[in-house]
């Protein structure tokens, strides 16, 4: 036991361990002066979403709890992508640990020109393209609605890197449209997938149209999840409602590879940390050297 | 300031009394040490003790001794949590983060006077204010405190020599009316001295405390509230529009210069 290698691989990159935070709910920055918390062991740490132009996002009321979740109407507030590139990944990328830039357009065009500045720069490892957006093209219906308009974006990003695609899925969606979706942006050049983004509701304490997280969603990320995993064979980055080891365990069991945690992180800043011990210490105290053989026994429950 | 570590722990609470009706005051006692000074208008997030919640309850730290490593906090029973919190006994256990936001260091050689405009549970951050200001060399504060009627009002243990300025809106307690008509008369009749005043309270009294002052040119400050979910600046759910940009408040503030505000912003 002396090498515990909890390292998985997501389109080319090795995260040392599968463990990283959900986009748009943790600002490094700020966490890096939380104590107890250490950067440096995260999977992965994937930025807010960014948009072409800065954005100051939404008047408040922005946020509320729901039924043992958070609604949020953020508006994708962010200060651009020129900034973002200059100032918050090189900041990130001090900690040695892959920084996934996540890029949020409005239009196909803005997609892929984003994918083409974080392509001539050093210290973006992955792109999150989030294809929950609107787009202003096609009745502000979002990308990740339709097979076909989700594949253009893909290809579009595709077309302009070389680095790994992780295209972020919506689960506000026909039933059978999901693997479909998934697919179709496998066949346009997604390496991997991410889901799910947060399930849209409206007219929630004084929000008129959000996004709903935290744990009452999971077992619809769950069913997502498992769909996505009969529909393709690339790895999947799982997320929603992940507060518990057993949550990470639950999505393995569907078919993740690696998990995002976002509203959990809310209320308790360190749970990323926690998790991670966690994981570790299943793995010692059950002789497991790898999160293959993690995997394995987990299988079927337990 | 920047660097100072930010603390997550236990606390154990040293006492939890109801202080006036629906208004109570915890002390607590972190497992840790604060790292450096905590600043007035800094606050905590407390792990939300109802454990359907998924976002933390921000308090301002309306007291600290850093020699003692204890804080208080006053709070207003609102909801399921804050309603749990007043069933917390001596000797049990909460969950915290802080110091958070960025505080408030005054240069008291700048005024002759501070003055303290707290409405209802918007005092809380002002009793802080107040002690560090009577301590400083030569400062001089005036606190005045409007509630709805003498039993929401809480009692108060000031450092400062000057009297409490006490409003109720049925004057059941102090000067009838609204706090901000009684800050208006000393403004009227202090035209001339260095004054600062600091104001915490709900948006709409703030916002007239932070019209008279405008209009006499006194320097003015708030100590806003927001509904947060972390208090670290990891969803952008607090941010306002200020005449300096887009602000978060649990980072950028929540202590923010009245004029940089944008009032018709805010709830």
């Amino acid at each position: 036991m002396n090498c515990l290698d909890l390292s998985v691989n997501i389109a080319g990159i090795r995260l040392k361990n599968p463990i990283m935070n959900a986009s748009g709910c943790f600002d490094p920055e700020s966490m890096c002066r939380v104590q107890g918390m250490d950067l440096k062991r995260l999977g992965a740490i994937v930025t807010k979403g960014t948009t072409l132009e800065p954005r100051s996002g939404n008047p408040q009321p922005r946020i509320c709890e729901h039924q043992g979740g958070m609604i949020n109407w953020i508006g994708l507030e962010n200060p651009g992508i020129d900034e973002v590139l200059a100032a918050k990944v090189p900041f990130m990328a001090r900690f040695g640990v892959p920084v996934i830039l996540n890029i949020s357009g409005f239009t196909v065009e803005e997609f892929a020109n984003m994918a083409d500045q974080a392509n001539r720069i050093q210290g973006v490892d992955a792109l999150e393209v989030n294809i929950s957006c609107p787009n202003v093209h096609g009745g502000k219906i979002p990308f990740g609605c339709d097979p076909e308009i989700a594949a253009q974006v893909t290809a579009a990003v595709r077309a302009k890197t070389r680095m790994p695609v992780i295209v972020k899925l919506t689960p506000n969606v026909a039933e059978d449209l999901i693997g479909k979706i998934a697919r179709a942006v496998v066949d346009t050049g997604a390496d991997a997938i991410s889901l799910i983004n947060t399930i849209k509701v409206e007219n929630v304490g004084g929000i008129a149209v959000g996004g709903w997280s935290g744990p009452p969603i999971k077992p619809v990320a769950l069913r997502l999840i498992n769909q996505v995993a009969k529909a393709v064979s690339v790895p999947i980055i799982g997320m929603g409602g992940i507060s518990t080891l057993q949550d990470v365990f639950d999505f393995f069991n569907v078919g993740a590879t690696a998990v995002a945690v976002g509203t959990a992180n809310f209320k308790n800043p360190l749970v990323l940390m926690e998790l991670i011990d966690q994981l570790e210490n299943y793995c010692l105290e059950n002789g497991l050297e790898s999160l293959e053989r993690v995997k394995e026994k987990i299988k079927g429950g337990k | 300031m920047e660097q100072e570590k930010i603390l997550v722990c236990q606390a154990e609470v040293l006492s939890n009394e109801q202080k006036a009706k629906g208004i109570w005051e915890i002390k607590l006692n972190p497992d840790d040490n604060f790292d450096g000074i905590v600043m007035p208008g800094q606050f905590v997030c407390l792990a939300p003790l109802d454990s359907k919640s998924v976002m933390a309850r921000p308090f301002s730290i309306a007291n600290i001794s850093i020699h003692l490593n204890n804080f208080t906090i006053l709070y207003r029973v609102v909801g399921e949590n804050t309603e749990l919190m007043t069933k917390l006994q001596a000797g049990e256990k909460v969950k915290f983060w802080g110091p958070l936001g960025q505080g408030f260091l005054l240069n008291s050689q700048t005024y002759n006077e501070v003055w303290l405009v707290g409405g209802g549970i918007g005092i809380a951050p002002l009793i802080y204010f107040e002690k560090v200001v009577s301590e400083l060399q030569g400062g001089v504060a005036r606190v005045f405190y409007g509630g709805k009627t003498l039993e929401e009002v809480i009692p108060l243990e000031l450092h400062t020599l000057e009297p409490l300025n006490l409003a109720t809106d049925n004057g059941t307690a102090g000067f009838k009316g609204l706090v901000t008509d009684l800050l208006g008369s000393f403004i009227k009749a202090a035209q001339g001295e260095k004054i600062l005043v600091v104001t915490c309270g709900p948006n709409v009294m703030m916002r007239k405390a932070a019209e008279l002052c405008q209009q006499v040119g006194i320097d003015c400050y708030v100590v806003l509230e927001a509904v947060m979910a972390c208090g670290l600046n990891n969803c952008k759910g607090c941010s306002i529009k200020t005449t300096s940009g887009m602000k978060s408040v649990c980072h950028d503030g929540p202590v923010f210069l009245a004029k940089e505000v944008i009032w018709d912003e805010l709830p």
